[in-house]
């Protein structure tokens, strides 16, 4: 009985390929909304010099 | 006719509040620990006293208010409201000990922007306060950031039906999971994980800056709390521009903005959905405001000419804007330099920003996307409607982990909350204008204050008036619990007094 509840709690080790998965997901967006205002600024630079 | 409560009433208001108050004295724990092993003998006198305080009120309260009767709603509500004014009360103690505040007052206004993860500070001479100190602070702002009832429902409470209430009071009300514990459970699962991640990597950074080790680690963990809680407490004076690190920089974006997302966009991404991310009404809204903001100040600042290639523009625009939106508070620029150096349009993006907040069920304030997004909605509906022929039936639809239909009672209660936000946000502001400040450095501190973000042109300070520092105190407290847990505790004086 406590096995099952094991396996199927929140912290069990087969669930952290996922959570390691949402990590970088969330990565990978946040960096994707960094490049966009990096873009913003060399085309303001390019238009104000 | 308001109906006065009734001695049951009282005891189990009083006895849920015990417990959250014990909580916060078991939390002290961490720091006074800190000064054991670093030596801090004065700092760990400071915490026996204040955890003395805490467990005498915490374990008295509950003694005295034994009671088997469950939280109803408005009890919820006021144990919310309630713990936070006690936990500020008394979470203030280890400040004012230190000698490090000008009077209670300050010490309390730090430490209700502590745990609603503000950031906004009174504390004197940031850069020699020690090391257990700094990790109250930043305790206070990382455990604000999950609820100090989420740590209480996680710790303290059995899995009873009132703890929901409770859970509701503190502004969350997603459920991750079927039962309130185990989603309180859950929020600590996504928070800790960061955790563990970003302070290895801010870690890993400070050392590479030349930090010896201890100082490296205790740097990464501060500032990891002050950035994932969105609170923006920093160990030194000059917050994060200290650190003159792109990489810290970076990763302290990445670390502030993960933390301003909802903790079901969390839980839906980590288990699985990853394409919710994309499609979520709050990270769809964040992503367009966001972007506006920083396109008003980054073109606004180029036209101005105030920084010399696009690489500064972009980290200092950036930076600020992000900041401010997921309501952090970290900065990489001289207060007065938003005054002085950005100018109207760069001090009025910023507002906007701060003003919008991030996401709801998150470590952020602010109006929050998800109202904005129910906003916007509800506006384009009603436009379909008008151009529709009149036996049309135009219904709109939002996602948010599963597509949720717009019905009038959602519309009116983030037309309610968003209305509630802009008089805080205006009151703040009129208040600062009568006290003699500009009207935009006014509007800009008190937007802070209210939205819980702590970005400061200067306003705040120990020399400010009194009655300035209860109004951001106040401020702060409605912002986080989002007005409804504080309306109910006045609610629950007034029949006190009034009621038959």
């Amino acid at each position: 009985m406590s096995r099952r509840r094991g396996e199927n709690g929140i912290t069990h080790i087969k669930r952290w390929p996922d959570y390691i998965g949402g990590i970088l997901t969330e990565t990978g967006f946040i960096l994707g909304l960094t490049l966009v205002a990096f873009l913003l600024a060399v085309i303001a630079q390019v238009i104000y010099r | 006719m308001i109906v006065r409560p009734r001695k049951e009433d009282h005891l189990v208001i009083g006895k849920y509040t015990g417990k959250v108050i014990t909580g916060v004295g078991l939390l002290m724990v961490v720091p006074m620990i800190t000064s054991i092993v670093l030596g801090e003998w004065d700092t760990v006198v400071d915490f026996v006293i204040s955890i003395a305080a805490c467990l005498i009120f915490g374990f008295g309260t509950q003694l005295l208010c034994r009671t088997e009767k469950d939280l109803s709603w408005s009890h919820g509500l006021v144990v919310a409201s309630g713990s936070w004014g006690m936990a500020t009360v008394l979470g203030a103690l280890p400040h004012w000990l230190s000698g490090h505040e000008g009077t209670y007052l300050d010490a309390m206004f730090d430490v209700m922007s502590g745990y609603t993860t503000t950031g906004l500070y009174l504390l004197q001479d940031l850069d020699h306060v020690s090391y257990g100190l700094n990790m109250w602070r930043h305790l206070l702002t990382y455990a604000g950031g999950q609820g100090i009832v989420v740590i209480a429902l996680t710790f303290l409470f059995k899995g009873t039906a009132g703890a929901y209430k409770v859970y509701v009071g503190e502004g969350k009300d997603e459920r991750l999971l079927p039962n309130v514990v185990q989603t309180a459970r859950a929020i600590w699962l996504v928070s800790l994980a960061w955790l563990g991640v970003g302070t290895l990597a801010l870690f890993i950074t400070g050392m590479a800056l030349g930090q010896e080790p201890v100082r490296a680690f205790l740097h990464g963990l501060w500032v990891f709390m002050g950035a994932w809680s969105t609170g923006g407490f920093a160990p030194q004076s000059y917050n994060t521009m200290w650190y003159h690190s792109l990489t810290y920089e970076v990763i302290s974006v990445v670390i502030f903005i993960a933390g301003s997302f909802n903790f079901a966009l969390h839980w839906a991404v980590w288990t699985g959905k990853r394409k919710e991310i994309l499609r979520n009404v709050e990270t769809v809204s964040f992503s367009i405001t966001l972007t506006l903001t920083v396109l008003i100040a980054t073109f606004g600042l180029a036209k101005a000419g105030v920084y010399p290639d696009a690489m500064t523009l972009f980290r200092k625009a950036f930076y600020q804007l992000a900041s401010g939106h997921t309501t952090t508070g970290f900065s990489t620029i001289y207060s007065r330099a938003f005054v002085t150096q950005w100018g109207p349009v760069g001090v009025m993006a910023t507002t906007i920003a701060m003003a919008i907040g991030a996401s709801a069920c998150s470590t952020a304030g602010g109006i929050k996307g998800i109202r904005m997004g129910v906003i916007f909605k509800a506006f384009m509906q009603d436009i379909r409607k008008a151009i529709s022929p009149e036996s049309a039936v135009v219904r709109a639809k939002y996602h948010h982990v599963h597509d949720v239909y717009l019905e009038d009672g959602l519309v009116r209660s983030a037309m309610t909350i968003t209305i509630a936000y802009l008089v805080l946000y205006a009151l703040t502001a009129i208040v600062g204008t009568l006290y003699g400040y500009d009207f935009l450095q006014a509007a800009f501190e008190g937007v802070s204050a209210a939205s819980n973000t702590g970005l400061s042109c200067g306003v705040t300070s120990p020399g400010m008036p009194a009655v300035m520092k209860v109004l951001y105190i106040v401020a702060m407290w409605l912002g986080r619990l989002e007005f409804m847990s504080v309306f109910a505790l006045a609610g629950y004086a007034v029949s006190i007094v009034r009621g038959k």
